[in-house]
């Protein structure tokens, strides 16, 4: 895939459609040369983001998520907004913590932005499979 | 989607449920019943067979640990069989696997 392309994906902010970025950033965590474990991480990560954002929105029927991934050489970065959606207030919440723990560990770079267009940025690089291996 | 089955063993002792699909946000309400209807007051233990599991995130873990409350308070516990090794490492990163006890795949 070539490191100047970039996917976006915009959804309800549902959780039926989870499941669908899931397979999304399979294909093109698969194409970026990912193993099957990198492509597992990102999965979970990913989706672990989208549930807060859902949450975040509660029943809002106008608004949407955006699902940007942005391959470069050797990592794929994942960005995640929405409209008021802030990063920094995302995983707040003392039942978070597996979350974040899951989070923390299978990624190589978590960013929590006040920046409602990248509220959470993720990055996982090439080959690393987490450092719970 | 997932799907869960429950059979009981003929002595009543445990009861054996096999978990299969995806358990995330989308199916955790589902799930969370259909378990707690397995375990019943939990007053046996339970045993879960997770070979067909293939992902399950930390929605569907919370839920797990509400189930392993219920049938710890009867002082029984939750035998986890069969994980795939990206599940167990989600047990591992989040100290579930010391709450739990899991058993190596077979």
């Amino acid at each position: 895939m070539s490191t100047n392309s970039r996917i976006v994906l915009s959804i309800p902010p549902k959780a039926e459609y989870v499941s669908l970025v899931r397979l999304t950033a399979s294909g093109v965590a698969n194409q970026c040369g990912f193993d099957l474990d990198c492509i597992e991480d990102l999965k979970v990560c990913v989706s672990e983001v989208l549930n807060k954002a859902i949450a975040a929105f509660s029943e809002e029927e106008t608004a949407a998520l955006s699902i940007t991934f942005e391959p470069a050489v050797d990592s794929l970065a994942v960005l995640i907004g929405g409209n008021g959606l802030n990063g920094e207030t995302l995983f707040a919440s003392e039942t978070d913590a597996f979350a974040l723990a899951i989070l923390d560990t299978l990624m190589d770079e978590v960013v929590l932005s006040g920046d409602e267009t990248a509220a959470v940025r993720l990055v996982k690089t090439t080959g690393k499979t987490g450092t719970d291996d | 989607m997932f799907e869960l089955a429950l059979e009981k063993d003929e002595d009543k002792l445990s009861s054996q449920i096999s978990v299969a699909g995806e358990i995330d946000l989308f199916a955790a309400p589902d799930f969370k019943k259909r378990l707690y209807e397995a375990i019943g007051e939990g007053d046996s233990d339970v045993v879960l067979n997770c070979t067909d599991l293939t992902y399950i995130d930390s929605t569907g873990l919370g839920i797990l640990l509400g189930a392993l409350k219920r049938v710890r308070q009867n002082n029984h516990n939750v035998y986890i069989k069969n994980l795939k090794d990206s599940i167990r490492k989600l047990f591992r990163i989040t100290g579930l696997d010391k709450a739990f006890i899991l058993e190596e795949a077979q």
